[in-house]
């Protein structure tokens, strides 16, 4: 009988402790999140900057499909539809996923944390922490480090890339947060957050402002200088895809006539023997003569006429008709100068 | 208040006494594999391997003497080139790096190069075979990789197999890949007989590339390319394929392929996951230890490699049940499970399928038992499919259902889910698949309405040996949604 009566009073207390010190109630259960539309009930306005973002469509962008033939070629799938970061690892590679494809890198990919240890959903990665909410969210300083980019975009070396750049650095440090996550309602306390729109190459206001392209006579003959002067890591970067060409002709206005390809800027494929890395690197000025003929061949360009230089960022490397680029899918143009004897 | 109330049920529950419990499963206990299996292939290897790396240097004699081979070689009268052969042989490795010289250099043509590698061939060294290897792989000329490629099988290492494969993957050229292939066969792997098919195609019946295919299927011992490529994709249940006694030298190749799979950079790992999935059944223990490397990458890679292998990975399918323990490894593993058709999962598959469990495994569980096609999952299936808050896991539950005979109920359904897919992203070949296997069973059941349907569907296959285009295959992803749309509602009204 006493075990009986010392058995009840043990419950007993334990039930005190618990009604009396435990949480108080008004939290809702945290969850399991399958989608990242489920995220935009409260997030709406971060959700649709993701939404405008190259992120969400990268499962789902036409150009991507076409390059990997409809996910085909599965191999892509790793970082056009990756697994949590946090659960993967920073800074190491990132896995795929099978669920949810569609939705390509999404919130849950950067922001969801690994169940705990008693199975329970882990939460949220964000920059405050609120155990009153579903997500659970936890302050997490790791999102903001390159490193935390570095699983899918270090594959073609960006961040490496950086880490050399004056970017990183130089005294005026810059990381990857401050060109392509830029404050929104920085004044304002109760709504500033960085964008989740993540401008990039797909933006042209982006490509203008990493490179500039200057001109002038040397010797007789007419010289270009194409610089990165605003990337923090090389032009173009990330997929080899990417590519940069400039072109010129005697200055004319028949906006139809046709150009000269005069320089590539870009890293080949792995299957192409014998092609150069031609990626302009952060900070770097590259002076190129103007000839007849591609990458400095055949007969210099006397500087006695005036002459059109133009410079197009495309992200696929074909060019239907290099006499033409204005015309290919998907160019556009970055900068134009004309030079004058 | 609700903790409080737990806490007394659970201390009733005890007090009550409980069932007893079950012996858990044993867990899946990772260990270092792919370091120690390294270590000691290396160690047996070490005095070959320290051989390769030290050739002799050549000197002047032998550098003459090596231009005088392939100058002997090029103008000897039928019949006599076998005697440069035989003197190239003789020489051995001191003349591997003179034919390395002239393979990199401007200075000699493409009829001097390919002579040299067949001289390089004939020195029928390790050190030999590798030069031949970095020259199929740099050497822009495509005649200089055919010969290498042709001699490669002729040298008869089968640790050349990686770099055959690997090729397989890049060459553009259509008169080196049939050499690939055929040398592949001759080591008994037939990985590269498809894309023998495909060269083939393109150059007729009467092309080098069909008379090759046809050689290596004749020396096989099959009467029929079909046959042949079936049996090496199925495993070759019928022992109709001669087993292969792998070297150390191999072993050592297929584990230098395991640790690529630990590279940060995927343009490694996308390579030796290709080349893995291509390798024949020798290759399936050693990637069946490596399910249990303590490297995670390890351990997902080689899940869908093996996959990738299908029905000839079939010997690794107790250990990939093993890993449905692995919260890593497991969605990996489901769906390796089905792919490599291993009926022995289907429980643990099921069990996979459970609401408690993350939701990607559910989903690559569903994915597995799509693939296993077998009916015991059918009452599974049909719980699955009404998860209306789980579109995707619905879908492939649909699919499977297909796959197991219940088309004539879930038709309707598969399809809508494939339209759906079609327009928001997702995987809508795996529905299109499962529609065409219930009309196919309906068509062979004489029905006329489904061997139309069948047969339209059959229509817009792109034509063999053509690689389509990314727009040719989506417009013919919407052909056949739009003629499953317009053909099931009168296939499923239908009397017959």
């Amino acid at each position: 009988m006493q075990k009986v009566l010392g058995g009840i009073t043990v419950l007993f207390a334990i039930w005190f402790l618990v009604a009396v010190l435990g949480p108080s109630g008004t939290a809702e259960p945290a969850r399991a999140w399958k989608s990242s539309a489920e995220c935009a009930d409260c997030h709406s306005e971060i959700y649709t900057e993701w939404q405008e973002s190259q992120h969400s469509i990268s499962w789902t962008n036409p150009l991507v499909r076409e390059r990997s033939n409809d996910f085909a070629n599965t191999d892509c799938i790793d970082c056009h539809a990756p697994r949590p970061i946090f659960i993967t690892g920073i800074g190491e590679r990132v896995m795929p996923r099978s669920i949810q494809r569609n939705e390509g890198v999404d919130c849950l990919s950067c922001h969801q944390l690994p169940d705990r240890a008693d199975g329970t959903p882990g939460g949220m990665a964000g920059g405050v922490r609120n155990s009153d909410v579903p997500c659970r969210p936890e302050e997490r300083r790791e999102l903001v480090r390159p490193n935390f980019c570095a699983g899918c975009h270090n594959q073609h070396k960006t961040v490496d890339q950086w880490e050399a750049s004056e970017f990183a650095t130089g005294m005026d440090q810059q990381d990857c947060l401050d060109c392509h996550m830029p404050w929104v309602n920085p004044e304002d306390d109760a709504t500033r957050h960085r964008s989740h729109a993540f401008p990039g190459g797909d933006q042209t206001h982006m490509l203008i402002r990493a490179v500039s392209l200057t001109g002038a006579s040397h010797e007789g003959d007419w010289y270009v200088t194409v610089s990165n002067v605003g990337a923090g890591h090389s032009f173009p970067t990330d997929e080899r895809s990417r590519t940069a060409d400039v072109f010129w002709r005697p200055l004319t206005e028949d906006e139809g006539a046709p150009w000269n390809h005069m320089h590539r800027i870009r890293s080949p494929y792995r299957d192409e023997v014998g092609v150069p890395d031609t990626l302009l690197l952060s900070g770097e000025d590259r002076k190129l003569p103007v000839t007849s003929e591609p990458e400095g061949e055949g007969l210099a360009i006397p500087a006695t006429e005036p002459i059109e230089v133009v410079l197009f960022y495309k992200r696929t490397p074909l060019w239907e008709d290099l006499a033409h680029p204005a015309q290919a899918r998907g160019a556009v143009e970055v900068a134009r100068i004309v030079l004058q004897p | 208040m609700r903790h409080a109330t737990l806490l007394l049920t659970l201390a009733l529950g005890a007090s009550c006494g409980t069932e007893p419990s079950q012996p858990a499963p044993a867990p899946f206990v990772t260990k270092s594999v792919l370091a120690p299996a390294l270590q000691n292939l290396e160690a047996s290897l070490a005095s070959g391997l320290a051989s390769i790396g030290a050739k002799p240097e050549p000197g002047p004699d032998d550098q003459e003497l090596g231009e005088g081979l392939i100058m002997f070689l090029q103008t000897a009268p039928p019949g006599m080139g076998d005697a440069a052969f035989e003197d190239a042989h003789a020489q051995g490795d001191v003349l591997v790096p003179v034919y390395a010289r002239i393979l990199g250099s401007d200075d000699f043509g493409a009829a001097e190069k390919a002579a040299a590698a067949r001289l390089t061939a004939a020195i029928a060294t390790p050190a030999a075979a590798e030069l031949l290897i970095n020259q199929l792989e740099l050497n822009t000329m495509p005649s200089v990789r055919a010969t290498c490629a042709w001699k490669l099988g002729d040298m008869g290492f089968d640790f050349v197999i990686p770099a055959l494969i690997k090729r397989l993957k890049y060459e553009k050229d259509s008169s080196v890949t049939p050499w690939l292939g055929s040398s592949l066969a001759k080591l008994g792997n037939f990985s590269g007989v498809a894309y023998m098919i495909t060269v083939a195609a393109w150059g007729g019946p009467g092309s080098q590339a069909a008379g090759e295919l046809y050689r290596v299927v004749d020396a096989a011992g099959f009467e029929a390319v079909g046959a042949l490529i079936e049996a090496w994709n199925t495993g070759d249940p019928q022992g109709l394929i001669p087993s292969q006694e792998r070297s150390e030298r191999y072993q050592l190749e297929v584990w230098q392929l395991v640790k690529d799979l630990t590279d940060f950079q995927l343009r490694g790992v996308d390579d030796s996951r290709f080349i893995l999935s291509k390798l024949g059944k020798d290759a399936v223990p050693l990637l069946t230890e490596a399910l249990f490397d303590e490297n995670s990458y390890v351990r997902f890679h080689v899940a869908q490699a093996l996959g990738r292998m299908g029905p000839r990975a079939r010997n690794s399918g107790a250990t990939l049940v093993l890993g449905l323990e692995d919260k890593l490894l497991a969605p990996y593993a489901a769906e390796a499970l089905g792919s490599i058709d291993y009926p022995a999962a289907m429980k643990a598959l099921l069990d996979a399928t459970g609401s408690s469990h993350d939701p990607g495994l559910r989903l690559a569980a569903v994915r597995g038992l799509t693939s296993l096609a077998d009916s015991a999952a059918t009452p599974r299936l049909r719980e699955l499919v009404l998860e209306e808050d789980f579109p995707e896991l619905a879908q492939s539950a649909a699919e499977g259902l297909l796959f197991c005979g219940q088309g004539d109920v879930f038709a309707t359904q598969v399809l809508a889910f494939a339209q759906a897919a079609s327009e928001t992203g997702l995987d809508a070949d795996t529905s299109l698949n499962a529609l065409a296997f219930w009309v196919r069973a309906r068509a062979e059941a004489g029905e006329t309405l489904a061997v139309q349907a069948r047969d339209a569907y059959d229509a817009l296959a792109p034509e063999p040996g053509v690689p389509p285009t990314f727009e040719e295959d989506r417009a013919r992803r919407q052909a056949r949604l739009d003629l499953f749309g317009a053909a099931l509602p009168k296939l499923l009204s239908s009397d017959e």
